[in-house]
């Protein structure tokens, strides 16, 4: 496979799509027209929040949206993470990305309060 | 009652590299470096009087450091002072910062910090003081060069209280509110003595949170030349152009490098508050049109994004 090109699934749905050599998990998604959760897009604001298996680069983030903790346990933001190897990604809490998503619901897991509005 | 706080003054912003910061707040957003001192850097709009009005600082998160609000009068300062201490409020007296006088420190019940001060510098906006033309001719012409800040929004996770503090202690008016079932006010546009709709909004959210903060564009045709510019240099725009049902203000919101939200806001089609007169109502049903009139719904990203 060409040089940083490298596959990335989606779990549970298990959708495969590719990244070009240095793009974000999150552009590579948009550009294959799947709508991965996502805010700033400059690892600012931490909704893009995901689950990764594999190596990635976690590119430059605010250290309280993806602390180091979180990377270890393997989380990134996806906006700013580039695959360094096939990985396979899913949202935080495993459930099917879908129609059903919820930002107000994704925005409770990752934070761990409420939206009030 | 005088209104004793003239205007938003400054806000300090975390930024994860000044350099990188720098390139987009001065080529892009088109505002002028002041100074920059270590980790920070001070910088202002053309049209701004006083000695700065944006604050970047270098940290490893993004986000707000804290929110200067300026006195009408120098008393005022010492007024505020009293205030605190009658509401048992624990401040901290700043004697003097970059250009700047004494400040009183304290934090809101939201977590946000907020200083108050009188003494700045003043060296003037980009114009003569004798016989000035309307604008300077030296602006970088493909920046957006927004006159003036304008206001700020941050979230609080018991926004009725934040609001009442806001009121009671700091003097703010309300131009609008957004009110729960019970009636009680959860999201609020408040005002100091410029008149303006607001020089600070909250909305429920999370503490300390920076929803945005952002600076007056007096065109329409100057809101839709700041979006060119956007697109230009590939800024990732989050709403808009488009206008607030409440203010009337039309607006873009669009991200910083590290993901601080920014707004250039069109005062031109915004109102100016008649001091006493009753603030205006919007209720959880009508919010989506009163945040975004054109879209009659709230955006995904309105509630969930900040930082």
């Amino acid at each position: 496979m060409q040089n940083g090109v490298f596959k990335i699934r989606l779990m549970p749905n298990d959708i495969i799509f590719t990244c070009k050599p240095g793009e974000t998990i999150l552009d590579a998604a948009l550009r294959n027209k799947i709508s991965l959760p996502h805010g700033c897009t400059k690892g600012g604001c931490g909704i893009c929040k995901i689950k990764v298996v594999g190596k990635v680069d976690f590119g430059r983030v605010s250290k309280n949206r993806l602390t180091d903790e979180e990377k270890e346990k393997g989380f990134c933001l996806s906006c700013r993470a580039v695959p360094l190897e096939d990985v396979e990604i899913s949202l935080i809490d495993g459930s099917k990305l879908d129609e059903s998503f919820d930002y107000k619901r994704y925005f409770s897991l990752i934070f761990g309060s409420k939206t009030v509005l | 009652m005088p209104f004793r706080i003239s205007r938003l003054g400054y806000v300090e912003v975390k930024v994860l590299d000044l350099d990188d910061a720098l390139d987009f707040y001065t080529n892009v957003l088109g505002l002028h470096l002041v100074e920059r001192v270590g980790n920070k850097a001070y910088l202002k709009t053309w049209d701004e009087q006083l000695a700065y009005s944006v604050i970047l600082t270098e940290s490893d998160s993004a986000g707000l450091v804290r929110a200067g609000f300026r006195t009408v009068d120098p008393e005022d300062v010492d007024y505020f002072e009293k205030k605190l201490k009658q509401y048992e409020v624990p401040y901290e007296v700043i004697p003097e910062d970059y250009k700047r006088g004494k400040a009183i420190r304290f934090t809101i019940p939201s977590g946000h910090t907020f200083e108050i001060y009188y003494d700045i510098e003043i060296p003037g906006n980009f114009l003569p003081k004798e016989s000035p033309d309307p604008w300077p001719r030296n602006l970088k012409y493909d920046a957006i060069n927004p006159p003036k800040i304008d206001h700020m929004l941050i979230t609080a996770p018991d926004p009725t209280k934040t609001i009442k503090f806001c009121e009671e202690v700091l003097e703010f008016r309300a131009t609008e509110y957004i009110v729960n079932g019970e009636g009680q006010p959860v999201a609020a546009w408040l005002y100091q003595a410029r008149q303006q709709p607001h020089d600070l909004a909250i909305i429920p959210g999370r503490e300390k949170g920076l929803h945005h903060f952002a600076f007056h564009i007096s065109s329409a045709q100057d809101i839709y030349h700041a979006a060119d510019i956007m697109v230009m240099n590939d800024v990732k725009i989050d709403w808009g152009p488009g206008r607030h049902g409440i203010t009337r203000g039309a607006g873009i919101y669009f991200f910083d490098p590290f993901g601080n939200r920014i707004e250039t806001f069109g005062g031109y089609t915004a109102y100016l508050f008649d001091p006493g007169a009753k603030p205006i109502i919007w209720t959880e049903e009508t919010m989506g049109r009163g945040v975004f009139y054109y879209e009659r719904k709230l955006v995904e990203t309105f509630l969930t994004v900040y930082t």
